[in-house]
């Protein structure tokens, strides 16, 4: 191949790559990455008040980091993420293993079944999760006392709520746990488990020893956007807990909403969301580091 | 035996208690939705209803309920057609073309799954560059706003699709003087049928829900998406939980109907795509 | 400007596909709108709405209204934002919390041109005040409401608690505990309901000790400066916190939302609650029960009730309106004492206007509206509104946080009070 011939293919290569990615690249860039860009830039200048449009730089970012109660958010936002990821990757886990033994009409229904909380808009699946759950005008509560239990308050305390807000994430967003491992299992090929049986390898063995190691990428994606999930919804924790007791189960995403739509303070919101922003990808990032150094 | 009886046992108990504790507020809302006004909120509670009836149903149908349901299921198809098209091309690209800055857009890509996710608290600044772009309050606002929201997803999965798919497929196209995107569609694309399905669901569910945009950047009532008129229920005068579950329990149906049709899809889909990372 | 419609066209490209364009239909002026009613609606108030303005175009044939209904939690926010960027509707109605802070940034016109000066006089109140400066009229109110004690008179009636004889807290205290059925876990129904969330929540007791009495060490300085470490406060939230103790009021209630609040109240768990007016038609239809009464906050003295927080929607015109005169007729057209006669009887809304009032005695004194008539006597003899431009927001929170110090934690009131005032306080800036 001659050096021309080289090049003019790098450049129909080039030419051609970056024809195909530019519609998305054009709609990403304009209508997802401009409006965040131009939140940043409108987060550096005083918002409303006397002195607006005077440039404040990096001193509001300052400020929302070292309120106080902000490490009480940061404290109840890892909380409430990690607790609702690890108890929906372990559930979804066992609902997958479950449906990945049934025969195909019950495995097809049960799918469906499963993921309609997620396919339900958050704000009315926290209304109507609250309601049933929570209040004592909901079943739930009801049926305990019917069978003699007493009916708790899950909101007495502070950790009741906490267990309160991280259930609602799990009832949320289990069933899209189940469909992504569920995936998971069908992509591993049955004669691995075939020649593990030949082996004389036992059930448990086989799970530990084929089922798990190969699963760790389904688990791990999973994981990360379930994560992005919790860390963003704000419907959650501002309907099924308000934030209350005392601020227990405020998470960044509810603080954000309280700046803007409570205390009308749109500067700090927006700063504390650009914030939030940053810790996102930083996980992303993490994530992709993650899934790269498990194809070495 | 008796101890496989047990486990069996054991098995269904526990599909059983998942299914009621998924469904379970979930029908309670939709069986709300029947009852007369003043007995949705009762104590202690009446699981049996006195009465049902489609009064709620009759009041949202009179509201603009379905012009709004209308909209956003215009919105959603295109959400879903737009992502498809330019995410599949972008997804080819980023899977079987290395050209310079390919990195970037992966990352462009990746990052935008969690901006998108976490789009709700930056409205007031998508606001005011949506009035300076002239966008705001017009009929192209949403479905852009919403392919932007998920276009991200959808790259993503259909590129870990392509993946799978044996380049030597390609190759072959390549010799019978095929051009890159006559191979795309007419022998790749065919091939993630299932991984279309899935990144189908994921856009027509993301559309359809979204409520934050919905609310801020349109103002003209016959732009108004469906999760908007759902919430104007929980009014300044209190919510209307009669309408409310009512709207709430209408708008679950385009999404079960949209599970029917692709939902075949979206474990395999994924099982050939995205899990694999 | 010409990048802009590069991209424009460039965007249209993408997605347009599927859609049809809107008909535009615009040979008259068009009234643009911002409200939180859907004139098509379906509520009371919607259709009254809705009338109004069929008649206001009906009278004048050259201008069309466009009403956009808007999320009512965010249309204030929403409307600031929109003035800035130059887009705003040519009518608003501003929720009277956000007033001081909306007339500040200058984004309401003048429309005193709309009235006579019989009009203002009879439109007058301490909220129309508080949109009033120097001659210049920036808002006429809409939907008045005031804070109170709103009660089944059922329950009243079994309990054999007459509603004219709460006229001090400790009536209050005695009655919430007789109206109380059950205790502990078997509650069957509480004497008061409280909302003492953190989120949504209605301003109750606390804010009532806080304002009453408060002449020479207000509650909220000129600016909005808190100051609440006081002994009324104190006593304010040692009141919340016995009725909570002593079982008449739910605990449960620290985490309730407004809303939730007002469920209990429509599922018959709660005698009374500390609500606001504006919600009783709404009540009345939940509870299936027209015989709602309203109740105002007692106070030390029986002679008079607390003082406590009123507000309105104001209506309004953007400055930035092309069509200021047309706009400003519709506000006034909208409050006209016609119109405010069908707010009334028809929308279950508080008249706007005195002679409204007077003239529709009889109806606001029929069983069914009769928490019409306390509400309105309310606001006219101890409705409070913050000083002018005073930006209180959040307030509400931060109360609630000190009284579930007290409640849940034990905390020193006053040292409860402290803390919550200096968050509220730093926040501001004050």
């Amino acid at each position: 191949m001659t050096i021309r011939a080289y090049l003019t293919g790098g450049l129909r290569r080039n030419g051609h790559g970056l024809l195909y990615v530019a519609p998305t690249v054009l709609l990403l860039v304009l209508l997802l990455y401009g409006p965040a860009v131009s939140g940043f830039y409108q987060s550096l200048f005083r918002l409303g008040g006397a002195e607006a449009g005077a440039f404040v730089g990096l001193d509001v970012y300052r400020t929302v980091m070292t309120e106080p109660g902000f490490g009480q958010v940061v404290t109840s936002t890892a909380l409430f993420v990690l607790g609702s990821v690890i108890c929906t990757v372990a559930l979804g886990f066992a609902i997958a293993l479950y449906i990945n033994g049934l025969d195909e009409v019950s495995a097809r229904i049960l799918q469906i079944w499963v993921i309609i909380p997620w396919a339900i808009s958050s704000v009315v699946g926290a209304l109507l999760f609250r309601w049933f759950y929570m209040s004592d005008l909901g079943l739930f509560r009801e049926m305990l006392r019917w069978i003699g239990l007493p009916a708790v308050d899950p909101m007495s305390s502070g950790t009741g709520a906490m267990i309160a807000l991280i259930l609602s994430a799990v009832w949320k967003k289990l069933g899209f746990a189940v469909i992504l491992l569920l995936s998971g299992l069908k992509a591993i090929p049955q004669d691995y488990y075939e020649a593990a049986r030949i082996d004389g390898a036992g059930a448990l063995q086989r799970f530990r020893e084929i089922t798990v190691p190969l699963l760790m990428g389904p688990l791990l994606i999973s994981s990360v956007v379930l994560g992005i999930a919790d860390l963003n919804t704000v419907e959650l924790p501002l309907i099924v807990t308000g934030g209350g007791p005392l601020d227990s189960t405020t998470t960044v995403a509810l603080s954000i909403y309280q700046k803007a739509f409570s205390q009308y303070d749109l500067q700090r919101a927006i700063t504390l969301a650009i914030i939030t922003f940053v810790v996102n990808i930083i996980l992303v990032t993490l994530y992709v580091r993650s899934v790269r150094g498990q194809h070495k | 035996m008796s101890g496989k009886i047990r486990n069996r046992l054991g098995l269904v108990a526990f599909g059983a208690l998942v299914l009621v504790f998924n469904l379970g507020p979930i029908l309670w809302g939709i069986l709300g939705s029947l009852r007369p006004r003043d007995e949705i909120m009762r104590y202690p509670p009446q699981p049996v209803p006195s009465s049902l009836s489609l009064e709620h149903y009759r009041t949202i149908a009179e509201g603009g309920f379905l012009s709004a349901a209308q909209a956003s299921l215009i919105y959603a198809v295109v959400t879903v057609v737009v992502s498809l098209i330019a995410g599949s091309i972008a997804a080819y690209a980023l899977d079987r073309i290395r050209f310079v800055g390919r990195s970037v857009v992966m990352f462009l890509v990746l990052a935008g799954i969690p901006l998108a996710s976490g789009a709700a608290a930056l409205i007031v600044p998508t606001y005011l560059y949506m009035v300076r772009l002239g966008l705001n309050d017009t009929i192209f606002v949403l479905p852009l706003v919403y392919i932007a929201y998920n276009l991200p997803t959808a790259v993503w999965v259909l590129r870990g699709a392509l993946g799978g798919v044996s380049r030597e497929l390609d190759e072959a196209a390549a010799i019978d003087g095929a051009g890159r995107l006559r191979t795309l569609f007419e022998i790749l694309l065919p091939l993630c049928k299932p991984a279309l399905g899935a990144a189908a669901l994921f856009c027509f569910v993301g559309a359809w829900n979204e409520f934050v945009a919905g609310s801020v950047l349109v103002d003209n009532p016959d732009l108004r998406p469906i999760q908007v008129s759902i919430y104007q229920n929980m009014g300044y005068f209190g919510r209307d939980w009669g309408p409310l579950l009512a709207s709430a329990t209408l708008a679950i149906f385009p999404i079960i109907i949209a599970f029917l049709i692709f939902g075949r899809l979206l474990i395999s889909g994924l099982t050939k795509g995205a899990v694999k990372g | 400007m010409n990048t802009n419609t590069t991209l424009r066209g460039l965007m249209a490209a993408v997605a347009l596909c599927a859609l049809t364009p809107l008909a535009l239909h615009a040979q008259q002026t068009t009234i643009r709108m911002w409200t939180f009613l859907n004139p098509e609606g379906s509520t009371v108030r919607e259709k009254v709405l809705g009338k109004v303005i069929a008649d206001f175009e009906a009278s004048h044939p050259g201008i069309r209204v466009r009403t956009e209904q808007q999320v009512w939690d965010q249309m204030t926010q929403k409307f600031m934002a929109a003035s800035g960027a130059g887009n705003a509707p040519d009518v608003i109605w501003v929720n009277s919390d956000l007033l001081g802070t909306v007339m500040q940034t200058g984004a309401l016109a003048d429309i005193s041109a709309a009235f006579t000066p019989e009009d203002l006089a009879d439109l007058d109140n301490p909220l129309v005040q508080a949109a009033t400066e120097g001659g210049k009229v920036y808002g006429v109110g809409q939907s008045y409401m005031i804070f109170g004690l709103i009660a089944r008179k059922r329950f009243l009636d079994e309990a054999g608690v007459d509603p004219a004889t709460i006229r001090t807290w400790d009536d209050l205290d005695a009655a919430a505990q007789k109206l109380t059925k059950g205790s502990g876990a078997a509650v069957e129904r509480w004497g008061l309901c409280q909302d003492l969330g953190m989120t949504k929540i209605d301003p109750g007791i606390l804010l009532a000790h806080l304002l009453t009495g408060d002449e020479g060490d207000p509650a909220f300085g000129e600016t909005g400066r808190a100051n609440w470490a006081n002994e009324r406060g104190v006593a304010g939230i040692r009141r919340v916190a016995a009725l909570i103790d002593s079982g008449a009021s739910p605990r449960e209630g620290l985490n309730w939302t407004n809303d939730e609040m007002y469920d209990q109240f429509s599922a018959g768990r709660c005698a009374i609650i500390t609500g606001a007016s504006v919600r009783i038609g709404s009540l009345q239809q939940s509870t299936g029960d027209d015989d709602i009464a309203f109740i105002p906050y007692p106070s030390d003295d029986p002679e008079g009730p607390s003082r406590q927080a009123i507000s309105n929607w104001t209506t309004s015109v953007w400055t930035g309106s092309k069509n200021p005169e047309a706009a400003a007729q519709l506000v006034a057209f909208m409050t006209r004492p016609e119109a405010d006669e069908i707010w009334v009887t028809e929308g279950g809304t508080l008249p706007a206007r005195a002679s409204t009032a007077e003239k529709l005695a009889d109806f606001l004194n029929q069983p069914s509206n009769r928490h019409m008539l306390s509400a309105a006597n309310y606001i006219r003899s101890s409705g409070w509104v913050p000083p002018f431009g005073a930006d209180i927001s959040g307030y509400r929170d931060d109360m609630d946080r000190a009284i579930q110090q007290v409640v849940m934690n034990g905390a020193d009131p006053m040292q409860a009070l402290k803390e919550a005032e200096q968050a509220y306080n730093t926040r501001h800036g004050y």
